[in-house]
């Protein structure tokens, strides 16, 4: 009988966590100050915006996210996609505080770090977070 | 090598009813049974594994043709991880501990329903955790600024 109860209450604590963790998937936030030195090395092209992913291995979601970010890139001429692996750059991982994969950079076009997302975004949320980007000169 | 997206689903969703059974009757050798469906998927591929083949001979033809794949990297690290559980389990369940089984399948049965009902994927979670962890950077890393907060 403590079995079953146990298996409830995993099942119902998982459900929470799930819905919350769903919520949040893919939600750009204002990400913190980095670093200048932060993204030395991974190849960002000042004067684009760049929407710099960070991709592993062991990761499903990942390969959407990079044919999402692919797609849109291609659709703006000013808006590059970069993906990195975290393995091969463990110390730009370590400086931006990146946790999982996939975790995506919004960069202005000065190389300035703008918001952040983990997991798979929705379109319309990373065309609204390159919208300001794109239209200040 | 990618497989069948809808097979990884119900394989979670047939991993999270086995480990639900488990849970209520505290069955060691049922444990020690997912234990090697998860090994052979771990090892051999989740195409290979019991689960994988039930979906590709019984299901998979009453679905229709696949419409999305996945690589197979993923899914066979989170195998390797309910590996590890459950073996921690059978042992506590099969050699007198069966707080140790209970902690273990429920550890186990929470990443399986969460694969199965959110795609929530464990290998994105826990494997940068795990390699930052573990591993030095070999250039010197950039420290941020502790301080104020933009």
């Amino acid at each position: 009988m403590t079995g079953a109860f146990l298996a409830l209450v995993v099942l119902t604590a998982a459900t929470v966590f799930g819905l919350r963790w769903q919520a949040r998937r893919g939600r750009f936030t204002a990400a913190a100050s980095t670093a200048p030195t932060a993204l030395d090395g991974l190849g960002i092209r000042p004067g684009a915006v760049t929407l710099l992913q960070f991709s592993s291995r062991i990761c499903a979601p990942c390969r959407a996210t990079s044919r999402l970010l692919a797609d849109i890139a291609g659709t703006h001429p000013a808006v590059e996609h970069l993906e990195i692996d975290v393995e091969a750059h463990l110390a730009a991982v370590r400086a931006l505080d990146v946790r999982r994969t996939p975790t995506l950079f919004v960069l202005d076009r000065g190389g300035n770090v703008v918001v952040r997302a983990s997991g798979l975004p929705a379109r319309a949320d990373v065309e609204s977070a390159l919208q300001p980007l794109l239209t200040a000169a | 090598m990618t497989v069948d997206s809808r097979g990884l689903r119900f394989a979670a969703w047939l991993t999270t009813a086995v480990l639900v059974v488990v849970l209520v009757t505290g069955s060691g050798w049922l444990l020690l049974a997912q234990s090697l469906v998860f090994a052979l998927g771990a090892f051999f591929g989740l195409r290979r594994s019991p689960y994988g083949l039930l979906f590709r001979y019984v299901v998979a033809p009453r679905l229709g043709p696949p419409r999305e794949s996945e690589p197979e990297a993923p899914p066979r690290f989170a195998q390797l991880v309910g590996l590890l559980f459950g073996l921690a389990g059978t042992v506590g369940y099969l050699l007198g501990a069966p707080l140790l089984g209970a902690i273990s399948t429920s550890a186990a049965l929470a990443a399986a329903f969460l694969n199965a009902a959110f795609g929530f994927c464990l290998g994105c979670e826990i494997f940068l955790l795990l390699r930052r962890a573990t591993r030095r950077t070999s250039t010197v890393p950039t420290r941020k600024q502790e301080g104020a907060p933009a």
